[in-house]
């Protein structure tokens, strides 16, 4: 009779520590489920934003559309331009090296003009008042607009200024320049691009 | 439970009190003084775009330079300190301020650190919970020793020391 | 030469890591004392290799040998001595080969130090310690070598390599010298010889204790051995670490000129985050020591300090986020973070293995609300709190911001001045009265009474500070708060030596230091508090009180700046100092009441050789015990006699966080020096006697 009672206490005891023993496994699984799922979302972020840190400016291929909002109000679309040679240079009215080119730019605009090659100049992080400023001190007369929000800059992926960027006649990226250009050389990567 | 309602209603208490007072006292502001000061005083809420991380107030690069004289003009203009920031949030993105302007944003940004302010809060208050039980409760559950345990060991070594006495 | 022997060591080194973690591994499978005694041997013997490794690049620094690739990207012909020697860490190869030297050390010392008395965690402790250092290795050997040289191919192409490629000659020394990049002049500062360093030893040696904890999961010995084993290096490392970060803060403060010492800026908060996770651990493992609770959460948090770690070198090191601090973007940047990922998932695994099989259970599971564990438990949520809103504003919203809404939100100053407040207010009760309170159970009316005395003393001091600065009820109370969590402290202490000189009948003297050395991780840890409550008063004296100002003023002209006043005395233009640089120095005199205070020399920099940054401006600073009065010459507006813009702030109490810095550290040694080691001698078992033998 005693013995009876015996098992039947050890058979409660077992069942009272296997049930305590089960607790930490449930919540053991749950736990660590949840944190390699956090830990595996977090990973992928890092490992997008560093892809997308890593990522430089575009060198071929479509060039990104974009609008541009001149200085004088208007607006003009890349797309719009497509059938001509664009050149794309940023700029900013407080880069020194810009300054270097200003005038050679200006001269290339006016020995193209009207044979189908665009310029169109995008102030990187300037003001109205600095950009008309600087481009009345070098006269250039062709599209300037200033980068709202500096949204185009990204879009190039620019890390500096001058850089300047040739688009041919079918929209695609014909050259990117990172330094300041001359004349000649101005010459050179229209002609390139005239000719694909 | 009524007790324990009452301690977590007050742990609330505090913990809004804390936030509430912490903010009156960032809201102190400086004195503006000469134009320098007010400049400055915008400056400092804004970041150089084209820098890493560096306030417009104490970055030393040219661009720096020029933006800071569009704000005394603008100033000068007699735009508002929020009107200039505006301004040059609509000009050089989001990246130039410190706290996002656009409301949704601002709320996003503070959204997640409320968050998993709150989810912890919840996890602490359930291990508190789960410890005052037993107390409560008075009922003990057996408390099963981990292998390494010093108890667990204790016995152990009690169990070894006895053999060992039976068999000399 | 140079670059060859380096090469090679640091070769060896790699290859003695790669030896040790795989005899150590076939030791512990097949029991082989042999093998675990040969990998011991190869983990001490990559320290003096990775030593012979720094030692080629110090003297090539020395010596000045630009045609090494990494000394030509960090000194110049004009680089004092001083610096030279500093810039074995100053970009990015130099300081990851520092960095796995400083590891070396660790792992040796780890293994001589506590060889006898954890035999049993050992072998694992090697495997994972040279398993980093592995890693770290690889960085250096394949990805940002600092032993490559310049050579100029017979197509006049100019390449890079350790071993002179076939036909090639090293380029002129003379054209070298020339060219030569020189050390940022940010860099040139006393605090570039100990802050990388001290931050470098902290951050490493919060492998240690990660180890151990590995150890402990891998080898099933689940007791507290590990805890025990690794707790002076725990604090050795938190020491280290603080130190960084607040040496850090005290060389922004002296050559940034932004008149602060945090800019709550990616990479400073990056180094912050480790600390954090550091210190909750350090107080949860207390909990777990005495009462056997919360072994699950410790395994977290202890992998969760070298996660960071390893986070934090990751985000620094690949350009993840804008920083002042920014290396060079550069090829280690994903190697880094699989590697991040990788350690974190193994360390997550072990941990929930071991925990489904019932291994990491609590001893005890009860605990009333206001005892010391649940205290210590809130403590830990407020910092994983500061550590998750500090790593949201960091590097959460910038990078998710920017990937999934178009636009690049940048969490500055005003965020983190937002949230953080509260919480560290919070945690600043929890360091006054979590001392006061016991383990298991303790209620409200003891911690009240308990809590009297230091409340009282701190409204007294806080009346004080009040009479001299008209504050608001909100500062006020953050003071009083700060206040009474240190004369909780110093009151704890003054009762202990009360009770010891009169209870013992000992000296003052006697009954206080030998309250020390008895209890020394107690009373450490209350000079420790000590010391934070005392950055604390300073930090809210300097942050809400600070007064800023700037004018243009020409010689003899003065400005104001509450009750101070600054005047322009004199300017000395064009001083050479002895390292090339071109000085000019405006002579300033700060007055208060008509009374002459100080004579300051702001001064502005100019390195002509330097290639990009090459000024700097070093302020001039009248330090006393209420505040800093800081003058800065404006270094990008016109210098000179007839005009200089001067920007003066008046930063009150800020000497308090570097006093308290240095109370800091006096506490931690307390807490770390002299405690008795776990037994080191083995005494023989009982011989059994004849008589009882079994047949």
């Amino acid at each position: 009779m005693s013995t009876q009672f015996a098992d039947v206490e050890r058979a409660e005891q077992v069942e009272q520590v296997e049930q305590v023993e089960a607790k930490p496994r449930r919540s053991a699984n749950v736990i660590g489920v949840v944190i390699v799922a956090a830990l595996l979302f977090l990973g992928a972020i890092f490992a997008f934003g560093l892809a997308n840190q890593r990522q430089t400016q575009p060198r071929s291929g479509l060039a990104p559309d974009f609008t541009l909002t001149l200085l004088d109000g208007s607006q003009v679309r890349l797309s719009d331009l497509r059938g001509q040679v664009v050149v794309v240079n940023f700029w900013a009215s407080w880069c020194a090296p810009c300054r270097q080119e200003a005038a050679e730019l200006e001269a290339a605009y006016q020995q193209y003009k009207g044979k189908g090659v665009e310029f169109l100049g995008i102030a990187y992080t300037d003001t109205e008042r600095n950009a008309k400023a600087y481009l009345a001190e070098f006269g250039i007369t062709y599209k300037n607009g200033l980068d709202y929000k500096t949204a185009i800059s990204e879009q190039y992926r620019i890390t500096g200024v001058p850089e300047t960027f040739i688009i041919d006649r079918k929209g695609e990226i014909s050259d990117f320049v990172m330094v300041p250009l001359t004349l000649s050389q101005l010459n050179t990567l229209i002609e390139r691009a005239l000719a694909r | 439970m009524k007790r324990l309602i009452m301690m977590g209603i007050g742990a609330l208490a505090v913990l809004v009190l804390a936030f509430a007072l912490t903010g009156i006292a960032a809201a102190q502001g400086d004195p503006k003084k000469v134009s320098d000061d007010a400049v400055n005083a915008v400056a400092r809420k804004l970041y150089c775009p084209v820098c890493e991380n560096i306030p417009l107030d104490v970055c030393g690069t040219t661009a720096c330079a020029q933006w800071r004289e569009e704000i005394r003009l603008q100033l000068a203009e007699g735009a508002t300190d929020q009107q200039v920031i505006d301004d040059f949030v609509k000009r050089f993105g989001d990246r130039v301020v410190g706290t996002p302007q656009d409301p949704t944003l601002r709320a996003l940004s503070l959204a997640i650190p409320l968050g998993i302010s709150a989810l912890s809060l919840i996890a602490a208050i359930l291990v508190f919970m789960s410890w005052r039980g037993e107390l409560v409760r008075g009922k003990k559950v057996q408390p099963v020793a981990s292998p390494s345990a010093p108890a667990t060991i204790d016995s152990y070594r009690a169990r070894i020391e006895r053999d060992l006495a039976a068999r000399r | 030469m140079l670059a060859e022997v380096g090469f090679i060591a640091t070769l060896l080194a790699f290859a003695a890591a790669l030896y040790a973690i795989v005899t150590a591994f076939a030791g512990t499978r097949t029991h082989n004392d042999a093998l675990i005694a040969s990998a011991r041997n190869a983990t001490i013997v990559a320290f003096p290799l990775l030593l012979v490794a720094c030692a080629m690049i110090v003297i090539g620094l020395l010596t000045q040998q630009y045609q090494m690739v990494y000394i030509w990207s960090v000194s110049d012909p004009q680089t004092p001595t001083f610096f030279r020697i500093t810039a074995l860490w100053g970009s990015q190869a130099g300081s990851i080969l520092f960095w796995s030297f400083l590891m070396s050390f660790f792992s040796m010392a780890v293994v001589i130090i506590n060889w006898r008395g954890q035999r049993r965690l050992m072998p694992y402790v090697i495997m994972y310690t040279m398993a980093v250092l592995a890693f770290f290795l690889a960085l250096s050997l394949f990805f940002e070598n600092p032993f490559e040289r310049y050579w100029i191919l017979q197509n006049s192409e100019v390449v890079k390599s350790v071993f002179q490629p076939a036909g090639a000659v090293p380029p002129s020394s003379i054209r070298l010298a020339e060219t030569a990049n020189g050390l940022n002049p940010l860099l040139r500062h006393f605090g570039m010889i100990i802050h990388p360093p001290m931050l470098y030893l902290g951050f490493v040696g919060f492998i240690i204790p990660f180890a151990f904890a590995m150890a402990a999961l891998a080898s099933g010995d689940l007791s507290n051995a590990w805890i025990r084993a690794s707790r002076r290096w725990t604090l050795a490392a938190w020491l280290f670490l603080s130190l960084g970060l607040i040496l850090g803060g005290r060389w922004a403060y002296d050559v940034l000129g932004w008149g602060g010492y945090w800019g709550w800026d990616p990479v400073e908060n990056a180094a912050f985050l480790p600390w954090l996770v550091g210190t909750a651990f350090l107080h949860s493992v207390m909990i777990q020591e005495k009462r056997g609770m919360l072994k699950v959460w410790n395994m977290f948090l202890v992998n969760g300090a070298f996660s960071a770690v390893i986070f934090g070198t990751f985000a620094t090191r690949s350009g993840l986020v804008d920083s002042v601090h920014s290396f060079a973007r550069s090829e280690i940047g994903f190697p880094l973070f699989f590697f991040w990922l990788a350690v974190t998932l193994v360390s997550v695994g072990l941990v929930i293995w071991r925990w489904r099989r019932g291994e990491l259970r609590d001893e005890h599971k009860f605990a009333g609300l206001l005892s010391r564990e649940s205290l210590f438990v809130l403590n830990n949520v407020i910092f994983i709190l500061l550590f998750a809103v500090i790593f949201w504003g960091s590097f959460g919203a910038p990078i998710v911001s920017e990937l999934f809404m178009n636009t690049n939100i940048t969490l500055g100053r005003d965020y983190f001045l937002a949230v953080t407040p509260p919480l560290f207010l919070i945690l600043y009760i929890l360091m006054g009265v979590a001392p006061l309170s016991a383990w298991g159970v303790m209620s409200l009316k003891r911690l009240g009474r308990a809590l009297a005395i230091p409340a009282v003393l701190a409204v007294v001091a806080t009346a004080l500070m009040a009479l001299f600065t008209p504050m608001t009820v909100g500062v006020a109370l953050g003071y009083w708060v700060v206040w009474t969590a240190g004369m909780v402290a110093v009151y704890e202490t003054y009762r202990g030596v009360v009770a010891r000189h009169k209870g013992l009948g000992e000296g003052w003297y006697k009954a206080f230091t030998s309250l020390f050395a008895r209890n020394r991780r107690r009373y450490g840890g209350y000079v420790i508090h000590l010391g934070i409550a005392i950055i604390g008063i300073g930090v809210i004296g300097s942050t809400v009180f600070q007064q800023e100002t700037q004018q243009t003023l020409a010689v003899g002209q003065s400005l104001r700046i509450g009750d101070y006043q600054v005047q322009y005395d004199n300017f000395l233009d064009g001083q050479i100092a002895d390292d090339g640089r071109v000085m000019q120095i405006a002579q300033v005199s700060v007055w208060r009441n008509g009374q002459l205070l100080a004579n300051l020399r702001p001064r502005h920099d100019f390195y002509p050789n330097a290639k990009g940054m090459n000024s700097q401006t070093i302020a001039g600073a009248y330090s006393t015990i209420e505040n800093d009065v800081y003058v800065l010459l404006v270094g990008w507006e016109r210098i000179g006699a007839s005009e200089a813009t001067f920007k003066v702030y008046v930063n009150p109490l800020i000497n308090l966080v570097w006093w308290g810095g240095l109370i800091l550290i006096a506490g931690t040694l307390v807490a770390t020096w002299g405690a008795p080691l776990p037994a080191a001698k083995t005494v023989p078992a009982e011989q059994p006697s004849v008589k009882g033998a079994i047949a």
